[in-house]
């Protein structure tokens, strides 16, 4: 009988899975604990997937652990991926707390990433390093809030859809650095990219001698300062007001196409310096197209982070480590890394739809009493 | 009791210890002759181009060379750093190959960390001890080219091929490395026929094939019915007006047959899986070398497609080619050089 319901309801890790699905289903289990049993459950459909295609999942995920944690450069590596969705799930988060879908972090880091350099390189070093670095990141962050506030004055006064206008702006922001870039500012050779930043007036390496930057420090600072400015002042309770009911805010007095700018504003300038800190502190220079997709994965970290400035901090780390360990697992268990992308996906399913695990919930329940027949 | 348990542990460890030994030792038997890793551009496998060819050459290393091969397909520029040093630094591997020009930054920043390590890119350099820099003789394959398109626009019998006696290249830049395929092309073509002229012009950006397209179809109204585009993805306009207008175009790179069965008439290559296969030939040999390796027809860096080209002509371009090989023609590399080689060649 059991057969019928296939593989993956059967054996002991199916046990543990509709077990955990079953807790989560309850009402009244804590966010943290819900985001944490969903990345075990993901990673143990993971595990299943990768016995079903035929790898060790021992040597898998040994090679994950090692290639996140097993050296101070696997480790700085973990942070280097972590660096940027630290930003941009922070800048989807702080977007969602006012209510608002901004899916355009993509092009916002973009046009943050190309602020950043131009102000260093144009700056020349006549300025000193620290001057032009601090420069560099208000140019990013600024050129990032641009982008962003128009969907937000979009959204306030003509009531266009934010998801809509972030959308197409992606295209503006990353069309328009190719742009100046192949046009203003590229170094002569066959890639479209500026000439590299000078060595004093990069982000610095946190750790020496290995990858990861000052960039993850402001990360966190990033985190630290939309906490504050959420829970402690009375711009972010209103911010938080609006997110929750416009209109019972605004008949409260909240400014409501004001804030709602302002929340634009702050998630695309946290998005500007998610380019500025891949530019400045990983390749030290601004290349066309260089991010794989960190905006779009940005909403994967705030999903998994319900939103929470504290919660993108363990899920930025989340997800750095599988990208990094999935790099070492394809490199050295020759596992396709896509496997881990895999992880992600699953992770951000029993996150973002908690229906699927009363589903698994109600199926444990389904098999309960057929197993004893059975 | 704990005294046991505890010794009963040190010597699981030993144990354990003594096994992994003997794994090591006994893979260690059966080494192959060289571990060669390679990081591909981020395209990826699947591009029917570089990264593809590179595969292929390293397959065929791993057939005919007995290596052992271990290969990363990264995702995003900023994961080529990472994954050079994380092969550099496992201190297994004989030569490491980056794939693709846009591997530079990262390649000069890991070479400097492991300067014992061997590493190999290719087309384009850096300049390191540790590295051999694999770039091509371009005006070899412009010669070749040049032949074919001088030999074949004479040909009667052909709705492609115009009386007049000219043809044409379009380049994507007015930069050396273009211009060397184009003097190569123009002493090819007067080489075998000095009737014939030679017209060509730059688009002046790798991805505009609608400027392609135009140049193209301005060099067929002057005459001629054979163009090659040397310019990327602008290139594609320039086969695009040949199949549109009835006349040759001549791909480059990989075999662009493909875009216009009856238009295309032979390719301009560069074989990415032999260059792979020569760097890792010469870590094998002992005959490693940092610096820039040209590679030409001799190496079968660059080489043509018999595609449409007709039979009698591919006898002539080989035995031309021969003499490229033996060193008896030194291609010139500047357009300006091209009349004065003509005249020292004359037949």
């Amino acid at each position: 009988m059991g057969t019928r319901e296939g593989d993956l309801s059967r054996g002991p890790a199916a046990r543990v899975v509709r077990r955990a699905a079953g807790w989560l289903a309850r009402p009244g289990v804590s966010d943290i604990a819900y985001s944490a049993v969903a990345v075990l459950l993901a990673l143990v459909i993971g595990a299943i997937l990768i016995a079903a295609s035929g790898y060790s999942v021992i040597d898998a995920y040994a090679n994950l652990f090692d290639g996140a944690f097993g050296s101070i450069y696997n480790l700085a590596n973990t942070l280097m991926m972590a660096t940027p969705l630290l930003f941009t799930g922070l800048s989807v988060a702080v977007a969602f707390q006012c209510g608002l879908f901004n899916v355009g972090a993509e092009g916002q880091l973009y046009v943050g990433g190309l602020a950043s350099a131009v102000v260093v390189l144009v700056l020349g070093p006549a300025v000193p390093g620290v001057v032009r670095v601090l420069l560099a990141l208000v140019a990013g962050a600024l050129a990032g809030a641009v982008l962003a506030a128009g969907p937000g004055y979009m959204k306030a006064r003509l009531g266009a859809h934010e998801v809509i206008t972030t959308i197409m702006l992606n295209y503006v922001g990353i069309l328009l650095t190719t742009f100046l870039v192949k046009t203003y500012l590229k170094e002569p050779g066959p890639v479209d990219q500026t000439p590299l930043l000078p060595v004093g007036a990069r982000l610095p390496e946190l750790i020496p001698g290995t990858r990861v930057s000052w960039g993850i420090v402001l990360g966190v600072a990033a985190v630290v300062a939309v906490d504050y400015i959420l829970r402690r002042t009375s711009v972010g309770y209103e911010i938080q007001a609006v997110g929750r009911n416009a209109a019972a805010a605004e008949y409260a007095g909240v400014n409501v196409p004001g804030r709602i700018v302002l929340a634009m504003v702050m998630s695309g300038a946290i998005a500007g310096l998610a380019g500025s800190s891949v530019v400045m502190g990983t390749l030290y220079r601004f290349i066309t197209n260089f991010s794989p997709g960190y905006g779009f994965t940005g909403i994967a970290v705030a999903v998994l982070a319900r939103n929470k400035p504290w919660g993108v901090l363990p899920a930025a780390l989340l997800f750095g480590m599988l990208q990094s360990g999935g790099m070492s697992m394809q490199l050295f268990a020759r596992i396709p890394a896509d496997l881990m992308t895999l992880v992600q996906g699953i992770v951000i399913l029993f996150v973002a739809a908690p229906a699927l695990a009363s589903m698994f919930l109600a199926r444990s329940r389904f098999g309960a009493r057929t197993g004893g027949r059975g | 009791m704990a005294v046991f348990r505890k010794s009963g542990m040190v010597w699981g460890v030993a144990l354990l210890f003594v096994l992994v030994l003997a794994v090591g030792v006994s893979t260690g038997v059966a080494a192959p002759k060289a571990r060669v890793a390679v990081v591909f551009a981020t395209g990826g496998l699947g591009d029917k181009s570089f990264n593809d060819s590179g595969f292929a050459g390293l397959k065929r290393a791993e057939k005919e060379l007995g290596i052992e091969s271990q290969y990363a397909e990264p995702q995003q520029i900023a994961e080529y750093e990472t994954l050079l040093t994380q092969f550099a630094q496992t201190r297994k591997y004989d030569l490491i190959v980056s794939i693709g020009f846009d591997q530079a930054d990262a390649l000069k920043v890991v070479s400097a960390k492991f300067p014992n390590q061997k590493f190999a890119i290719i087309d384009t350099v850096v300049d390191a001890p540790n590295v051999a820099s694999y770039v091509y003789k371009e005006q070899e394959r412009g010669f070749v080219l040049g032949v074919i398109a001088g030999l074949m626009t004479t040909k009667t019998g052909d709705p492609r091929i115009n009386p007049e006696k000219v043809i044409g290249v379009v380049g994507g830049m007015d930069i050396p490395l273009i211009n060397a395929n184009i003097a190569g092309y123009m002493a090819g073509a007067k080489y075998v026929n000095p009737d014939v002229e030679v017209l060509y012009s730059y688009v002046g950006a790798w991805a505009d094939p609608a400027k392609g397209k135009e140049l193209t179809l301005v060099q067929f109204n002057q005459g001629a019915d054979i163009v090659w585009q040397a310019a990327g993805r602008s290139g594609l306009g320039v086969i695009k007006a040949a199949e549109e207008t009835n006349h040759y175009a001549i791909g480059a790179d990989s075999d662009q047959c493909y875009l216009a069965p009856k238009n295309v008439l032979t390719n301009g290559m560069k074989f990415v899986d032999n260059t792979i296969y020569t760097a890792i030939e010469q870590v094998i040999s002992g005959k490693f070398k940092g610096g820039i390796h040209v590679l030409g027809l001799a190496e079968k860096g660059l080489g043509y497609t018999t595609s449409l080209v007709p039979a009698d002509i591919v006898a002539k371009v080989d035995a031309l080619a021969q003499k490229v090989i033996s060193g008896e023609l030194a291609i010139p590399d500047k357009i300006q050089d091209v009349e004065a080689w003509l005249k020292a060649h004359k037949k």
